[in-house]
């Protein structure tokens, strides 16, 4: 069997928001929970945005669920157009923006997705499972 | 606690106007309020505005007199005049001041084409979450999940343009079929061109005093708020939680129910938007805001008007200025002087209006406010 040390990181891809690390060869977040209330969050805030309780490390992904989609053909800030985007809420984790790989795909509300890194500008990807 | 009036209102033209200056534009509205009020002098000036320079309040009022006095600018997005109308109504109504001015402006069309550049500070602007594509994520919640139609959708957009087409404060004055609506250009799915507001510039004013005026509106109730966090754990789409809070306490606090007021003045920036902040003001169920359009009581002549001037779809969306044209579209409801747009016996009017989008955020803020006409009839 493979033994690998899931603990040390293959690669660090900081977005500058979320960061995201490839381990285990998964893409995960690495974000916070509350110690108290438990609520989870794909940044790194000071504290606790829900109840202001000190935050510890937690890990999250790569899997969750559409929240919602849209697909994007209004040109702003030089992106190549149409693109999907989602709102991804990540199993026992916090709800990230991400790209949806594929031309103009269109997932469904509550379909399975799954983090696969990163786009050319740095920003979460999602493929749809 | 003393009551306070709207003695007067003023718009600047609607549109985009990418040579005219603020300062211009900002003296159309201021003009045209003071000369409707009939005043000449206040006591302080609140500015609402949102892509201005530093100095924004004496730069766009550096074409008047420049009387000396408070100017107080406040920054709130799509809701700064309106959080700038409610403070300038309590500083009256606390005998800070006598009498207030409150002035929106933006100037948007010499900055931007296209839409407004989502703040790439934001994980959700760096993905390139525009504004439209915000309320899209919302839209397609409501299709999956409440079963909102399409056509419903386009209803909003239908509805507001055929008031707008009445309105002559209007950016757009055109009626459009369904047809057109639905087959117009996909700007972030669902939402096509005719269901988005456009980009314009403008300028909106009203005076508030303390004093006894014979054109006053009575400012009968406001609330702001701030969005708490919006994330996985709010069962609902961004905003609704926000509006729905700040519309109940203002119910609560005049003791009134949303059947209890005569037409409605909200922030339809994306037709959705007119869906959901229908429901959350209490006009229909959480999911029943497409049927709501659909059954006509949202109408000009129906029980609860929703946008009968057309809404910031037909009016034009000139960001800083947007919460006090709203003001003044209810205003004119409530003094029976909205023409073709009139809700037959007026009496009680809402605005409301929402301000976003900060990541996580449920809406950077947003004001609801009560007026009413008062005078015996």
């Amino acid at each position: 069997m493979d033994e690998r040390d899931d603990s040390k990181p293959d690669e660090i891809v900081d977005h500058g928001q979320f960061q995201i690390t490839k381990r285990g060869g998964q893409f995960v977040i690495d974000g916070k929970s509350c110690s108290k209330c438990g609520h989870h969050f794909a940044m790194a805030p000071r504290e606790c945005r829900k109840c202001g309780a000190s935050l510890v490390d937690a890990t999250f992904g790569p899997r969750g669920e559409v929240w919602s989609y849209t697909i994007v053909y209004m040109k702003a800030a030089r992106r190549t157009t149409p693109y999907t985007l989602a709102y991804i809420d990540l199993l026992e984790g916090p709800r990230i923006i991400a790209h949806v790989r594929g031309e103009s795909v269109r997932p469904n509300v509550g379909q399975m997705a799954e983090l696969v890194g990163l786009t050319d500008s740095g920003d979460p990807l999602v493929v749809c499972v | 606690m003393r009551p306070a009036h709207v003695a007067g209102v003023g718009v600047s033209e609607f549109g985009k106007f990418p040579d005219v200056s603020l300062p211009t534009l900002v003296a159309d509205s201021v003009q045209a309020a003071m000369a409707d009020a009939d005043m000449s002098n206040v006591d302080a000036i609140y500015l609402g505005n949102v892509y201005g320079s530093s100095g924004i309040g004496p730069r766009a009022l550096s074409s008047l007199h420049a009387a000396g006095v408070p100017i107080v600018t406040i920054e709130a997005a799509c809701a700064s005049s309106t959080l700038a109308f409610i403070e300038a109504s309590w500083a009256v109504s606390t005998g800070r001041y006598e009498t207030v001015l409150v002035v929106g402006c933006e100037q948007l069309s010499s900055r931007f084409s296209g839409g407004i550049r989502p703040n790439s500070a934001d994980p959700e602007g760096h993905a390139g979450l525009v504004l439209p594509a915000l309320y899209a994520m919302a839209a397609n919640r409501y299709i999956e999940y409440y079963g909102l139609t399409h056509e419903q959708l386009a209803m909003v957009s239908v509805k507001n343009h055929e008031n707008g087409a009445k309105n002559p404060r209007a950016q757009y004055r055109r009626a459009v079929t369904l047809d057109e609506v639905m087959n117009s250009p996909m700007i972030a799915d669902p939402l096509t061109l005719l269901q988005c507001c456009p980009i314009s510039d403008g300028s909106a004013s009203a005076v508030i005093t303390a004093r006894d005026h014979p054109k006053g509106i009575l400012i009968a109730g406001y609330k702001l708020g701030s969005g708490g966090l919006w994330d996985y754990a709010s069962p609902h789409v961004w905003g609704y939680d926000l509006v729905s809070r700040v519309a109940l306490d203002v119910y609560r606090d005049l003791g009134i129910t949303p059947l209890e007021i005569d037409l409605f003045e909200v922030h339809d920036a994306f037709t959705i938007g007119e869906i959901v902040t229908t429901e959350a003001l209490g006009l229909a169920e959480i999911g029943c805001g497409g049927m709501f359009v659909e059954s006509g009581a949202s109408g000009l002549d129906g029980k609860s008007p929703v946008n009968p001037s057309g809404g910031l779809l037909s009016k034009g969306h000139p960001l800083g200025a947007t919460g006090l044209s709203q003001v003044t579209e209810v205003v004119l409801q409530l003094r029976d002087e909205a023409g073709d747009c009139q809700v037959d016996g007026a009496r009680r009017g809402m605005v409301e209006t929402m301000g976003g989008g900060v990541s996580m955020v449920d809406g950077n803020a947003c004001g609801v406010i009560v007026l009413e006409n008062n005078r015996a009839q």
